[in-house]
């Protein structure tokens, strides 16, 4: 059976794509050899601009996902998706317009290149100010994830196996009664050519395993479930198989069952111990949101919302205490984010958000790079296929380690009386991203410098501005750990964005700790 | 656009590669969308666009052994991979004792049809409501945003057992938000249709600009439990929470807030008012509603909660087969009842308490208890003694949806959002006591 198996899947391990730690000139043809690719290209560019069109971008995008689900011990879903297509983007009339086709020949670029710049000459008549795009080289590259392990090229059996055991482990633990597992990889090749000359070609692999225990307590007709905390990641299989899935999964089994018994939180202000596997989320929405410009100037006011960090605020405004720096940085190893050059075609960049506690940047597309007087595009376009729209998508984002060595156990140490916050659980922040409130998957009193008992029922909540500066303490750089998420939602229609955080365990004086319990 | 012809003619094609393969079987799912959008914010248009897709899902199954490839290519080409590859993963897999076989032939009840005019629409058709909102706002002296998309959708179902079933729809939706100049006030208002004509872009921006305006220089209203009067999109986001707990097999595994101690669950308990009945119907056009699930299965309008009571919970065929009891399939199309008090009628009602327009970033914080977390936007007013008394802050909230129905007194007229940018949902007015307003966000 085994063999059989593997034979189905040709180079299987032996087939790992070759790791590309760098950009390199794009000599070659590239990742996808499809020869009609040039003449789709030339189509549709040639098109927009006999339409009229000032600029256009074209990109064809190739993704892939493959998902795998396990409830108990059985696998109950196995899914292959392919989706193929162009989307073209153009100004004309200082208007953007846009239109995609999924059937990938030169006939229908030209005619959506076309469509989309009927569409711009529609808009421009409800234009107040001309989109004018922040200058850039037309760059010629290549750039793809680096990786020992294609996991599309990894036999299906490794992964069937690991899911169940993974269930079985789970399952072995008394008073366990339900185990669900996943394994997700997705593959995004993307082509991106533009009026100006610019021709980059990329494939971003990204891979998601996770497990859920959930333990039943019938007799008090009660339950709870623990989730294991390893983040999605750009990566290949080697990030699964280096994991310590399979290695913890009896305690997070053991540590369902506690929660059932654990005793509830007593709401009130504690001092919190925050790890890395839940401050990443809070960094996220407290700090990624608020620095995305087209929000804080309104772009984006229907739907997901404004932001306090308005750019009167720049360089005035003490976000944070002042030993905390947060920055963005597109190319942070195996973030979700990570990638050659953004949707517009900007190479990708690293800079400071927050600095020293002070508010000091944003993220900007070449649309948006003039609006606060910045000569160039922090290259944070991204556009989640190839029927969406290009706009602002926030950059793997996080709070840099201390100087000192601190782990997260020196923390605890060092706290007389509080909480340690371990996981993502529950998460909720205002549509100007100050009032936020974050649950968790574990909690433990801290006392005199010890983990004590389990607590459940908590949540943490607080404002942007007072928690940042009520951090006292953070872990150094052995102690930093990149979180993240497959899906952050944004724009209207919603697109969905991977992103990482990297952030250590950090400590915050007197934050108000709610009981969801007992709402 | 697939119309039922072209989308049978290749389901057609699929399943007879799949023939091919002794013993498989297999269930076939085409998806075809059409449409666009026009966005808008700081009283200028910012992006549109004109899409199309198309999705080809095939379930092959050797016994028990299943796997589902997809696709978004409809070539010769394309469909012999798409086989191929759930085929392939099919023979890879293990057996899964809860895959079940490919429904056949069924009986469908009439569904809503199609818009044409909604069908063929494209960016000249948007532009007029995109208009009508910015002159509004221009001259109102207030700053607005809004989104307004229409789509022409078929989905077709196929199997190796000879299900067949095809439907098309169209959905248009339009909605903005308006912002003081002082940025101390805001409003919204969004609809949802299933025939892009009955969107009135000049009614929406009226109102989200009068909220915005009516909203501006809140006072300090505390925390603490009040009386809160919920407008239709905050009792939608709130219910929707309610709507996702109504799982037969999590109740009856023991880990939903409908489970009860010692087993079983708590289908034909009173749990709410008389007022409080909950319908899904998939007729219901302006819901964009249809006649079958994603599986097949034959789907009929059904209440859930009746006069208070729950009378039943969402079973798909394996747990169905299970327990011994019917398929229900996913419903669509749902509504919460509405009542017969004005809006006028409620407010009059309340010595002191809160009138809320919507909610903003959910979450479920105990599936036990169905409590979740969220915060006010875009208009809170404080009512005293029957009658609005002004702007207030926004707050968040941390509340159990269950309790918000326990506790309802009066209903209202209902309408149609979109609950956080998915289903559509039609909700009332709801007026309901001891709402927890735990803090106050200073968000505008």
């Amino acid at each position: 059976m085994t063999l059989t198996r593997r034979s189905f899947l040709a180079g299987t391990g032996a087939g790992a794509l070759a790791a590309l730690a760098h950009p390199i000139a794009a000599s070659a043809r590239g990742l996808l050899t499809d020869p009609t690719l040039d003449a789709v290209i030339e189509r549709a560019l040639s098109a927009a601009t006999r339409a009229g069109a000032t600029y256009a971008d074209v990109r064809v995008v190739r993704q892939q996902r493959e998902a795998l689900y396990a409830r108990e011990d059985k696998l109950v879903g196995v899914e292959s998706s392919d989706s193929y297509g162009i989307g073209v983007r153009v100004l004309a009339g200082g208007a953007w317009g846009f239109a995609s086709t999924p059937r990938v020949t030169p006939a229908e670029a030209a005619r959506i290149a076309t469509a989309a710049v009927g569409v711009a000459r529609a808009n421009a008549k409800l234009l107040r100010t001309p989109v004018v795009l922040a200058p850039e080289p037309a760059h010629v590259d290549v750039w793809q994830t680096p990786m020992t392990k294609d996991p599309f090229k990894i036999p299906l059996e490794d992964k069937v196996d690991l899911l169940l055991a993974l269930n079985r482990e789970v399952m072995a633990v008394p008073g366990v009664r339900f185990a669900a597992s996943f394994h997700e990889a997705t593959s995004e090749w993307k082509r991106f050519a533009s009026s100006e000359g610019a021709s980059i070609e990329q494939r971003i692999v990204r891979i998601g395993p996770g497990y859920e225990a959930t333990a039943i307590d019938d007799k008090l007709g009660t339950f709870a479930s623990r989730a294991h905390d390893l983040p999605p990641r750009q990566a290949g299989w080697e990030y699964v198989t280096d994991s310590s899935l399979l290695a913890d999964a009896r305690r997070i089994g053991q540590e369902a069952v506690e929660k059932l018994r654990a005793p509830s939180v007593t709401a009130g202000p504690r001092d919190l111990v925050i790890a890395p596997s839940n401050l990443w989320l809070t960094v996220h929405e407290s700090i990624g949101h608020p620095t995305e410009l087209d929000r804080a100037l309104g772009y984006e006011a229907n739907f997901a919302g404004t932001s306090f960090a308005t750019p009167d605020l720049l360089h005035k405004l003490q976000l944070a205490a002042p030993h905390l720096t947060f920055y963005a940085d597109k190319t942070t190893p195996g973030g979700l984010a990570t990638c050659g050059y953004d949707d517009d075609g900007v190479a990708t960049q690293r800079w400071n958000l927050v600095e020293r506690g002070v508010f000091v940047g944003y993220q900007t597309t070449r649309e948006q790079a003039a609006w606060i007087g910045e000569p160039r595009s922090r290259g944070t376009a991204y556009a989640d296929g190839f029927g969406a729209f290009p706009f602002q998508r926030m950059p793997n984002v996080s709070l840099a380690p201390g100087a000192r060595t601190r782990s997260l156990d020196d923390l605890v140490a060092a706290t007389d009386d509080g909480i340690l916050i371990i996981g993502r659980g529950s998460w909720s922040i205002d549509h100007q991203r100050k009032n936020f409130q974050f649950g968790n998957q574990l909690a433990y009193e801290i006392k005199r410098g010890r983990r004590t008992r389990m607590l459940k029922d908590v949540a943490y909540h607080a404002s942007t501005i007072q928690f940042w500066n009520a951090c006292d303490l953070v872990g150094g750089a052995d102690s930093w750990e990149l979180g993240g998420a497959m899906a952050d939602g944004k724009g209207e229609p919603v697109q969905l964005n991977p992103i990482s955080h990297g952030c250590p365990p950090a400590r915050f004086k007197q934050i108000d700790v709610v009981n969801t319990g007992r709402p | 656009m697939l119309l039922q012809a072209k989308a049978r003619a290749i389901t057609g094609r699929v399943l007879a590669r799949i023939a091919k393969t002794a013993g498989a079987t297999a269930r076939v799912r085409l998806s075809s969308t059409r449409g666009g959008y026009t966005r808008f914010a700081v009283n200028t248009v910012t992006a549109a666009a004109e899409t199309e897709d198309v999705t080809l899902s095939v379930t092959i199954a050797l016994g028990q052994r299943a796997a589902e490839a997809a696709t978004n290519q409809l070539d010769d080409g394309a469909l012999d991979d798409v086989v191929a590859r759930a085929l392939r993963f099919a023979r890879l897999v293990p057996e899964n004792p809860e895959a079940m076989a490919p429904l056949g032939a069924q009986r469908y009840g009439k569904g809503p049809t199609a818009d044409p005019h909604t069908a063929r629409a494209a960016a000249v058709d948007r532009a007029p409501l995109a208009q009508v909102a910015l002159d509004q706002a221009r001259a109102a002296k207030v700053t607005i945003a809004g989104f307004i998309e229409h789509a022409h959708e078929s989905i077709s179902l196929a199997s190796s057992a000879g299900l067949w079933a095809h439907h098309e729809s169209t959905r248009g939706a339009a909605s903005c938000s308006a912002r003081t100049p002082d940025a101390t006030g805001a409003g919204w208002a969004g609809a949802v249709a299933h025939r892009l004509v009955d969107l009135d872009g000049a009614a929406l921006a009226r109102v989200a600009i009068d909220k915005a305006q009516r909203s501006a220089q809140p006072k300090k209203l505390e925390p603490g439990r009040y009386t809160v009067i919920l407008e239709p999109a905050a009792t939608a986001s709130l219910v929707s929470f309610v709507i996702g707990a109504l799982d037969a097999r999590e109740a009856d595994e023991g880990r939903s807030c409908f489970s009860t101690p010692g087993g079983g669950t708590r289908i034909g308990e009173k749990l709410f008012p008389d007022t409080i009945v909950l319908r899904s119907d998939p007729t219901d056009a302006p819901l964009g509603a249809r006649p079958f699930d994603d599986a097949g299965v034959p789907l009929a309008p059904r209440t859930w909660i009746d006069r208070g009571a729950l009378t039943g919970l969402v079973t798909d065929p394996y747990w169905a087969q299970h327990q011994h009891r019917a398929a229900t399939g996913a419903p669509n199309g749902w509504s919460l009842a509405g009542g017969g008090s004005t809006r006028e009628a409620l407010i009059a009602g309340v010595k002191r308490g809160v009138l809320i327009t919507r909610f903003w970033y959910l979450g479920l914080l105990d599936p036990r208890t169905l409590a979740a977390t969220g915060l006010t936007r875009d208009g809170v007013f404080l009512i005293e003694d029957g009658a609005i008394a002004g702007p207030v802050n926004n707050f968040r909230f941390n509340q159990s949806a269950l309790d918000v129905l326990a506790s309802c007194d009066a209903l209202g007229q209902t309408a149609i959002t979109r609950v956080d940018a998915g289903f559509p949902f039609r909700a009332p007015w709801l007026r309901t006591h001891d709402f927890n307003l735990a803090s106050i966000s200073e968000a505008v």
